[in-house]
């Protein structure tokens, strides 16, 4: 019966919620409910409980009773993604906002301080482990050619020096024989390289037009035939070095070299008049330009080329081959000894890989990789150098491995050197702390030594010995000194003297002048012509009542408003405008943090200077709210300072 | 790590040091410190000493912000803390007065006190015979160490009247009216027949200031550097000497000008008139400031106490009076019964005052707080000649007296303050602390503006803030501001705490209700204005109403 009812009810409850949808759409609204997810199976919300006594091993039926689990077991719908976002907001907010507010005593508590000591603070430089830059590490050739440059790497040779320092690490390293003929070896090997490279100098500096004609029909010789052997051997090199021609005249064409502005052009045409050879420079020059500008449109679909297509281009841009290429390929045939001369002496650590590391080596941060120095396209021409350097390079590649384990291993030796570095600066710099202090000075004691100073001061008055009226000898009469016997005489020479001055009238006329000064004062109240200040014309009347009603008004100071103050002292007249001059330096309102008159004129009561107050108390009145110190930076406040202790004692709790 | 803590601990710690032994070369190592172990305990202060350094009512009540409260009660600490230092430094002013005691003091003369006195004593009694060039006017410097006399006719000179060092000695061939010590003693004016001549210690002249011609008397600010005086023609001029320029220059139209005084508190400058008023001057106004009518006669001179509250004059009637200067009211008067008239008057820092008659000198003592007249001076010593000026000396127990035959210094017992403050007046400077201390007023130097009756400066000009609201109120729409109001004084327990509350909440109450009647008889205008306008056109709301006040 009751599982029935149950089951009627949820139903019904169905029922009325559609229902209730139904009724709210007629009036235009959504109902906005709670949705609840619901399991369809209702016994599952039912449980079977026996209400059997212990004692009667039989369960009769009427034991049997059915009742609810749980009566809200309902699964909440999941929330729809405008909630969802807006919960998972206001949850990042809330974190970020009890992230924020957690500074809020610290700088309360700092703002409320009477002084901050910024000085007291530890300075100087603070290396992290972490943050601690890793030792420069030359990777692209440049930067390597750069680092040798700069005799950072330990296998150039420095002038007015026999080895390099690999070498003489090496060569202390060996035995005497062994060392001797290393390095009868080596000398060769430096003297040979010095001489190649005093041939290119010596190459370089040559400026015979016909050597320099020569040379370059040399190298073009030298790059055609190359082609040709691209040609038949190597088709996609030949493309490669076809697309950089292209490319390279492409640039030309955009610098615009061969355009005829640049100072070359200009005196040559000067020039021209006068010289053949000249003439025919420039028409050359004109024509190359020419030449140059022409937009070609083969190289367009150059991309879907076929071999004969590039056969039959390939003439014609070697003979493009323009001054640039040319001179790169100069460029590396000097240059190329230089290179290999660097390298060279890879060998010597090569020879005792295997050895110990020398401790100098391991310190040093800057790891001696060698591996790409030689650029790519100077590898094809390795096959023209003379064979004793071909001998070096190819010692010098089985050697690139070798290093690069060095490199690894120097890299992990390397740290806790640093890491030592780091705590010796770390010392140092405790070292000249100010925050220690040596002394404090006490008010007492301060004190103390301005009493000193007060006794040891010249006694300036006559206290000592103070002559006392019984003291002199001889008693002089007193008439002598003071005379005052001829009082009677001289009371009648006063009256006299009173009635001289009688019939002027002083009084009466300070009271006319005061009198008269204060009518003066009323009269000058409005001195305005008729008509001034009523614009609105003569009939319109409030606006002058208004006028005079203002004008009285503000021209009434505090002393006309109180007559009586004059009025008791006759015989005084007091300036109303005594303070007009004052009256403009003061406050007429209350400035910001203060509340009343009394508060803000109450903050300024106490004098500071020391001329009115203790030496002591002008310190306490002018102590400042901030200490630095120079050259110090006042570094942000650190967490752990503020939160460490409260969290370890939580810690500690649990 | 935790080395490094350990360590920065133990710097952290304050290390005691013992004072350390002179070194080698003699100088004592200046570093006091405490040894920790004697504590050292401040004995309090008692209250009624501490009241005297207090400036002042604390503040009460709430700041703007809880922060601003702190702040402010910070600040209040710490003006306690400087009220209880400055009564504890009152234990080093170890110096008091000297004073002659007994009934009959007026009896003993400088030949007593120097055969009885010590010999730095015996030296302060001194003459100056100069009969040549006299009658003499005199000055010292503001610390007492340097003297300046001018003869009448034209004999200059300054030197240290204690070691008696001659500074400088001229003649400037001219008649000489006053002179007067700016504000160091390197440089002093003359007010000589035409005009007012500025001459250095050495007796170089400096400048000659010829808009201030024939001169009479001279006065100087040293506050302000103003270098004030008063002419022959009525010409009152203010010179500011750190820049030499005129500040103010007053034609006062009240004729000879030879009585001037100078109020040390407020700088204000008392002129005497021979209609027997006294007239007070500030540089800013071209009028008096104020104007009291003390005597009957011509004024023969005025002084002003020390402390600026008491003002003594004398006058052709014959009579010394004392006046107050907070209520210009007359204390005390004293009728002469001599057949001299009583002249020239000088107060000393003690507030003894000196008085002369032709060539006698009196000094009475506490005639400030006394309703009579003492029958007999404390002090008074004949001179030869008659007697045109005196002056006390600060900080020392001396009178200079310039007369016709010269100067003449006497010894007149707690005369002089004997405790002087370094900082302000120091009588043992030396050259580099008298240049300190010349940089030190130039930059404290204040404004001419500042010079005024009113005691404090500091105050809110309630007055104008009052009528700045009300003008403010008269426009419409804006909030009224609360005007701060404090309860008058009342007698006989009309002050007290509750009753001041029970006021200030009935005068609260009646601005509110004042301000609700006002809005309501405006509602009901503007409702009848509305019910009038009902039906006419064109009087719709304007959208600029939304803006208006609204009305509580």
């Amino acid at each position: 019966m009751e599982l029935e009812n149950i089951v009627e009810e949820a139903v019904d409850e169905r029922a009325h919620e559609r229902l209730l949808d139904s009724l709210f759409a007629l009036d235009g609204k959504k109902r906005h409910n709670v949705a609840l997810r619901r399991s369809t199976n209702f016994s599952s919300n039912l449980d079977l409980v026996v209400h059997a006594s212990q004692d009667t091993a039989k369960i009769q039926p009427g034991d049997l009773k059915l009742k609810r689990k749980n009566a809200s077991f309902h699964l909440k719908k999941p929330l729809g993604t405008l909630e969802l976002e807006k919960t998972k907001r206001k949850l990042t907010r809330e974190a970020l906002v009890t992230e924020m507010t957690k500074w809020d005593p610290v700088v309360k508590e700092m703002r409320s301080a009477d002084q901050i000591a910024y000085s007291k603070r530890q300075h100087g430089i603070q290396m992290f482990q972490a943050v601690q830059p890793q030792a420069f590490v030359p990777r692209t050739p440049l930067e390597q050619e750069i680092y040798a440059a700069l005799g950072k790497s330990q296998d150039t040779l420095k002038p007015h020096q026999e080895f390099t320092e690999a070498e003489a690490r090496a060569l202390k390293a060996m035995s005497i024989k062994e060392a001797r003929a290393r390095r009868s070896e080596l000398m060769k090997h430096h003297e040979l390289l010095s001489r190649i490279e005093q041939k290119a100098k010596r190459q370089k500096k040559i400026k015979s037009k016909r050597y320099r004609k020569l040379l370059k029909a040399d190298r073009l010789t030298a790059e055609k035939r190359q082609m040709e052997y691209l040609q038949k051997n190597d088709p996609d090199a030949l493309h490669e070095k076809l697309k950089k021609i292209h490319e390279d005249r492409m640039e030309e064409r955009l610098t615009l070299k061969h355009r005829g502005g640049g100072k070359f052009s200009r005196l040559h045409k000067a020039y021209s008049k006068y010289d053949d050879k000249t003439r025919e420079a420039v028409q050359e020059m004109f024509k190359k330009s020419r030449e140059l500008t022409k937009k070609d449109e083969n190289i367009s679909d150059d991309d879907d080329d076929d071999d004969n297509n590039i056969n039959t281009k390939f003439d014609k841009l070697i003979s493009n081959v323009t001054g640039e290429t040319s001179q790169e390929i100069i460029n590396h045939n000097v240059k190329y000894p230089k290179i290999i001369s660097d390298k060279a002496n890879a060998w010597l650590e090569g020879s005792k890989a295997g050895n110990k590391m020398p401790p100098t080596q391991i310190l040093n941060p800057i790891s001696t990789s060698t591996e790409a120095v030689i650029p790519t396209p100077l590898a094809e021409e390795a096959s023209r150098l003379p064979d004793s350097l071909k001998k070096v390079n190819s010692v010098n590649k089985s050697e690139q491995e070798i290093t690069e384990i060095k490199k690894q291993r120097k890299s992990t030796i390397s740290e806790p050197v640093s890491k030592r570095k780091l705590e010796d600066k770390n010392k140092e710099s405790n070292a000249d702390d100010p925050s220690v202090i040596d002394e404090v000075r006490s008010p007492i004691s301060m004190d103390k030594s301005k009493l000193k100073r007060e006794k040891q001061r010249k006694p300036t008055n006559t206290d000592g010995k103070t002559p006392q009226s019984s003291g002199p000898e001889k008693p002089v009469p007193e008439s002598v000194l003071y005379s005052h016997d001829s009082k009677t005489d001289d009371s009648k020479k006063t009256l006299t003297m009173e009635e001289l001055f009688q019939d002027e009238d002083v009084i009466e006329e300070f009271t006319k002048e005061k009198a008269e000064i204060e009518g003066r004062k009323k009269l000058e109240v409005d001195l305005k012509l008729p008509g001034w200040g009523t614009w609105a014309g003569p009939d319109y009347k409030k606006a002058a009542t208004n006028r005079q009603k203002r004008f009285s008004k503000s021209k009434r100071t505090p002393h006309q408003r109180k007559p009586s103050q004059t009025a008791k002292a006759p015989f005084v007249w007091i300036n109303p405008n005594r303070d007009e001059a004052m009256k403009k330096l003061l406050p007429k309102a209350v400035p910001f943090p203060f509340t009343s008159v009394q508060q803000y004129e109450s903050s300024l009561r106490q004098p500071v200077s020391r001329g009115l107050v203790p030496e002591s108390a002008t310190k306490l009145l002018t102590k400042p709210e901030v200490v630095t110190k120079l050259g110090h930076i006042i570094k942000p406040i650190l967490k752990e300072d503020y939160f460490s202790k409260s969290k370890s004692s939580e810690m500690d709790l649990k | 790590m935790e080395q490094q803590s350990k360590q920065t601990d133990s710097k952290m710690k304050i290390r005691y040091f013992k004072p350390k032994e002179p070194d080698s070369k003699g100088g004592g190592k200046f570093s006091f410190t405490r040894n920790p172990e004697n504590v050292i305990k401040e004995r309090p202060v008692p209250e009624h000493k501490v009241e005297k350094w207090r400036k002042g009512e604390a503040s009460w009540g709430r700041a703007r912000t809880s922060f601003h409260t702190r702040k402010i009660e910070a600040k209040e600490e710490i003006y306690e803390k400087v009220a209880e230092k400055s009564a504890r430094s009152e234990l080093l002013r170890t110096e008091e007065p000297g004073v002659l005691e007994g009934d009959k003091t007026f009896q003993i003369s400088q030949s007593d006190i120097k055969s009885q006195a010590d010999e730095s004593t015996q030296q302060k009694i001194f003459d100056l015979r100069l009969n040549q060039f006299g009658p003499y006017r005199i000055d010292y410097t503001r610390n007492g160490r340097h003297l300046l006399i001018g003869g009448a006719k034209g004999h200059v000179a300054a030197f240290d009247w204690q070691t008696k060092k001659l500074h400088c000695e001229i003649n400037v061939m001219e008649s000489v009216a006053d002179i007067k010590w700016l504000h160091q003693e390197t440089l002093f004016a003359v007010a000589q027949k035409k005009w007012v001549y500025v001459y250095d210690n050495q007796g170089i002249e400096l400048h000659c200031l010829k808009h201030l011609d024939s001169v009479l008397r001279l006065e100087f600010l040293p506050y302000h550097f103003l270098l004030c005086s008063s002419s022959n023609k009525g010409y009152l001029s203010y010179l500011d000497v750190s820049i030499g320029k005129e500040v103010s220059g007053i034609s006062t139209k009240q004729g000879r000008l030879d009585v001037m005084a100078l109020n040390s508190q407020s700088a204000v400058i008392h002129l005497g008139h021979p209609n027997g008023t006294v007239s007070l001057w500030t540089p800013s106004l071209k009028e008096p400031a104020a104007k009291i009518l003390c005597h009957t006669s011509g004024i023969r001179d005025i002084a002003i106490d020390p402390t600026g509250l008491y003002m003594a004059t004398t006058s052709l009637d014959r009579r010394l009076k004392i006046f107050d200067l907070r209520t210009f009211r007359e204390l005390s008067r004293y009728q002469y019964q001599f057949r001299q008239c009583p002249g020239l008057l000088d107060f000393s820092q003690k507030g003894l005052l000196a008085l002369n008659r032709d060539n006698v000198v009196e000094v009475y003592k506490d005639i400030t707080a006394t309703s009579h007249k003492p029958k007999k001076p404390y002090l008074f010593h004949p001179c030869d000649k008659l007697v045109t000026d005196f002056m006390f000396c600060p900080f020392e127990d001396v009178l200079g007296i310039g007369h016709g035959l010269g100067f003449s210094s006497i010894v007149i017992p707690g005369a002089g303050e004997p405790n002087y403050d370094a900082y302000e007046a120091n009588p043992f400077q030396s050259k580099s602390q008298r240049k300190q201390t010349e940089v030190r007023m130039l930059l404290d130097k204040v404004q001419p503006e500042m010079i005024t009756l009113q005691t404090s400066i500091i105050d809110v000009d309630v007055e104008t803030a009052k009528a700045r609201e009300e003008e403010r109120l008269k426009k419409k729409y804006l909030k009224p501001k609360k005007i701060d109001f404090t309860p008058r004084n009342k007698m006989k327990g009309g002050s007290s705490g509750a009753k001041i509350v029970q006021r200030k909440k009935g005068f609260q109450e009646q601005q509110t209700r004042t301000a609700i009647r006002n809005i309501v008889r405006n509602k009901q205008i503007d409702g009848k204005m509305d019910s009038r306008n009902k039906n006419r056109k064109g009087l719709q709301g304007s959208a600029l109403d939304r803006l208006k006040k609204k009305n509580v």
